[in-house]
């Protein structure tokens, strides 16, 4: 707990420095390479709509989800940006972004990264549900186990009281009388 | 216990015919029984089954075995058997029974009247040679009189004195052939006594066989102590007798009520042997010059007032606190040491002047060779132990000795004695020590332990094992087993009564036995202490005896503290252990096996972490709870994750499927 306000202090510290660097480092890359940065821009629309729009987890998972398929649909027109011609090759640039099936291509992966996104959930949900079942069954077994070995003050071992009677491991005790006799102890 | 058989044995040497009663020598409470010797049938003897309930005078058994006289009753053995028609074990007496009838059937009728030379041949003189030896063995018969007088040798040619042993000293004596200072006494307090009570005893008992009768006869107790008391024994005894000038010697010497004054063995010795003095001056009291009105009655002598003090206690108190004995005292009798004695007995600190303490102590101003008295409490020094064996039940008796001994009302007596008692200075030691167990109040000390340190030879007077007879630490393990036998519902081993007897006969003690019997903390505790007090009985001994009853009683006693133990398995070997140990008899195998520290230390420790873990789960078991109240959330928050981890896997391969192609096609 004592270390909690030195990490948030330490994050507070790092996220204006890396916001710093994301300003020096994006006027010098649109300089050296703006035909990739815009044709990035166009492709990962639905990513930066994610990012600024949708996504409120402080993790950003939906904007990570998206993002990294999104990314791969645009890889493959970047590269070809980056063989065809030089960083400053505009035409090629228009000639991507006005071809409807590269579109397609680009949206359709990040399309993809929002369907593993709605899908995921569902699935998680129907395995915790079996898991925790499981878990449950087993511990319930377990502390059975441990009543029938020894006996049902195993239950009240840390209130440092004992039962009189404790040899029928099934005898469920009024939790009251045992409350009160907590209480006493 | 056999059922009603007609025979018991003691010590495989005689056999006690149940069926065959020999009234004509019950001495009561005793009874008569016809006895065979099993190793030699010819010898006649009887058997006198003691009341198990009065503490019989052990302390006798050896002097009297070593006496060997044909003018006392010989006994021959003693024991502790079962007894069927009592249902329980008793002390009985093995003698030697006289061949004649007794003298008198009973105090109260009549019987021939013998004549003097008669009472000096077949009497005096043979009394004289036995009383001689009790002397020298420093005891006193305490029970002559004239039907524990028997006919004895041919034709009835000597008289023999009977048993003395079976109840307490004097305690089954008639009032008028006690002393006046007996006859104060509480019948159980009257004391072991010495050789000048039985002079007195001798001295009544010549009288009734010289008048054919009890003297005094009709009259009840009161009378005759009444009457003692205003004209000295003798006048009062011999009233309407007349007596030779012979006998009145001998009849003045015994029965004076000065025991300094009367006479000893030695004196009946020569006046049955025919020397002849003059007769012993009666001392009487000092009287006072004019009456001392109490009660409706006019009182002359210091111990007549001091006697209707006693019998009137609440109203006594008025007469000390206006000084009207105060100025009887110094006025009327004139005697110095009276007045002085009755002053110091009025001088005490405030804090101690309660009304019972004051008016004991002005009884014993008055008549200092009386009994110590306090309300309905009386007994001589020497007869404290005897009347608390006795009296121990009674509350008011309990109380009034606790206050003789808070008030030190012994240590004022003991300083008003004209003479220092020497022979008391062991007693008036145990008294004092009395004082201060009384006030403890755990199991081994209190008022049971006082009773067993003042009279060593007493029975135990446990519930327990009081049907057992038992006298001694051996017979302790035997009567419990016995109990454990015959008994269903016997709910604890050591009573107060037993832990008091065990702490007064036992030297082998460590302390915390007795302490831990109190110990009402953990309810295991005092019957574990009992039973290690118990083995350490049975193991003080070389060749240890089993006892297979005791043992399976104990390890019942003992299956309650199997719930010490945690562990259902551990339970399970302990207890099966314990019974087997149970069976051997050996109470130490029974305890090393359920009160063994270091199974009992491992079972703590493996429960505690048992309720740990079963803690541990239910704290999982509620966090489990909570999520499924949470999954969805959960499962959004880990969907995210996963979603976001799938994406990445995904979107490396398709990278390195996007580079590796575009540079294959490239080149």
């Amino acid at each position: 707990m004592a270390k909690k306000p030195k990490a948030g202090a330490a994050g507070a510290k790092g996220k204006p420095k890396g916001a710093a660097l994301a300003w020096v480092i994006a006027p010098a890359v649109f300089v050296l390479a703006p035909s990739t940065v815009i044709l990035l821009i166009i492709g990962m629309a639905p990513t930066i709509v994610a990012l600024l729009l949708l996504d409120r987890h402080p993790l950003k998972y939906t904007t990570r989800t998206v993002g990294y398929l999104n990314f791969a649909g645009c890889l493959m027109y970047t590269l070809d940006l980056w063989k065809n011609s030089g960083f400053w090759d505009f035409d090629r640039l228009i000639e991507i972004v006005s071809d409807p099936f590269s579109l397609l291509v680009m949206y359709s992966a990040a399309a993809v990264g929002w369907i593993i996104l709605f899908l995921t959930p569902p699935v998680v949900a129907s395995y915790l549900t079996v898991t925790f079942e499981m878990k449950e069954t087993r511990y319930k077994a377990r502390q059975k186990e441990l009543v029938e070995i020894w006996g049902r003050n195993v239950r009240y071992g840390d209130m440092g009281m004992d039962l009189d009677d404790d040899t029928d491991p099934e005898k469920e005790d009024d939790p009251e009388k045992v409350t009160q006799a907590a209480g006493a102890e | 216990m056999a059922k009603n058989p007609k025979r018991v044995s003691l010590r495989d040497r005689y056999e006690i015919a149940v069926d065959e009663p020999l009234n004509k020598y019950d001495n009561p409470p005793a009874m008569a029984f016809k006895v065979r010797h099993l190793r030699d049938a010819s010898r006649e003897l009887m058997a006198l089954v003691c009341d198990p309930k009065l503490p019989i005078r052990l302390d006798l058994v050896d002097p009297l075995s070593q006496i060997d006289s044909p003018y006392l009753m010989s006994l021959k053995d003693w024991g502790v058997v079962d007894w069927p028609p009592e249902g329980r074990r008793c002390p009985v007496l093995i003698y030697e029974p006289p061949a004649g009838a007794r003298v008198a059937a009973s105090l109260e009728d009549d019987f021939e009247p013998m004549r003097e030379e008669e009472i000096i041949k077949f009497f005096a003189e043979p009394a004289y040679q036995v009383l001689r030896e009790f002397q020298e063995f420093d005891i006193a018969h305490r029970a002559i009189r004239p039907n524990n007088l028997f006919f004895g040798g041919a034709k009835g040619s000597r008289l023999i004195l009977g048993d003395c042993i079976s109840s307490p000293p004097a305690m089954a004596q008639s009032f008028v052939y006690e002393p006046i200072e007996a006859c104060l006494a509480n019948p159980a307090g009257r004391g072991m006594g010495s050789s000048p009570d039985d002079m007195y005893e001798l001295g009544v008992t010549i009288l009734a066989l010289l008048i054919g009768h009890s003297p005094c006869r009709g009259m009840s107790d009161e009378d005759i102590l009444n009457a003692k008391l205003s004209m000295g024994s003798y006048g009062a005894l011999t009233q309407s007798s007349r007596i030779s000038l012979t006998m009145m010697e001998a009849l003045r010497g015994l029965l004076t009520d000065d025991p300094d004054e009367r006479w000893t063995v030695e004196d009946v010795g020569m006046w049955s042997n025919g020397r002849r003095g003059s007769p012993v001056q009666q001392s009487m009291q000092s009287r006072a010059a004019r009456s001392y009105s109490f009660m409706h009655k006019e009182h002359f002598t210091c111990r007549e007032l001091a006697h209707t003090m006693v019998s009137n206690w609440n109203k006594s108190i008025n007469i000390i606190r206006d000084g009207s004995v105060d100025t009887w005292l110094r006025r009327a009798l004139g005697d110095d040491t009276v007045v002085n004695a009755f002053n110091e007995a009025k001088d005490i600190p405030e804090a101690d002047a309660d009304d019972d303490n004051l008016i004991g102590r002005c009884c014993i101003a008055l008549d200092p060779s009386a009994p110590i008295r306090l309300r309905e409490f009386s007994a001589t020094v020497e007869g404290f132990p005897n009347m608390m064996a006795l009296h121990a039940e009674s509350g008011e008796m309990r109380n009034a000795f606790a206050a003789i001994l808070q008030y030190g009302l012994i240590d004022f007596w003991e300083e008003n004695q004209p003479r220092p008692r020497l022979d008391l200075m062991t007693l008036y030691r145990d008294l004092k020590r009395a004082r201060e167990v009384m006030t403890r109040t755990a199991s081994g000390e209190g008022i049971e332990r006082v009773i067993y340190d003042l009279n060593p030879t007493l029975a135990c007077q446990s519930s327990l094992v009081e049907a057992y007879y038992v006298l001694d630490i051996n017979s302790i393990l035997p009567a419990l087993d016995w109990l454990a036998a015959n008994q269903d519902d016997v709910r604890y081993l050591v009573d107060r009564h037993l832990a008091a007897f065990i702490a007064a006969h036992f030297s082998g003690l460590r302390g915390s036995e007795l302490r831990d019997l109190d110990n009402q903390a953990d309810p295991n505790l005092p019957t574990l202490a009992s039973i290690r007090l118990l083995s350490l009985i049975q193991e003080r001994e070389t060749r240890v005896k089993p006892y297979t009853n005791l043992g399976q009683l104990a390890a019942k006693m003992l299956a309650p503290t199997i719930k010490r133990y945690h562990n259902r398995e551990t339970r399970e070997r302990i207890s099966g252990a314990m019974r087997e140990a149970g069976a051997t008899g050996r109470l130490s195998e029974l305890l090393s096996i359920a009160d063994n520290n270091q199974v009992l230390d491992d079972d703590t420790r493996r429960f505690e972490m048992a309720s740990n873990e079963y803690h541990d789960i239910a704290r999982r078991l509620d966090q489990l709870d909570s999520d499924k109240q949470n999954r969805m959330s959960i499962a959004r928050e880990l969907g995210g994750q996963v979603s976001s981890v799938m994406s990445g896997v995904l979107t490396t391969v398709s990278l390195l499927v996007i580079v590796l192609f575009t540079f294959l096609t490239a080149s």
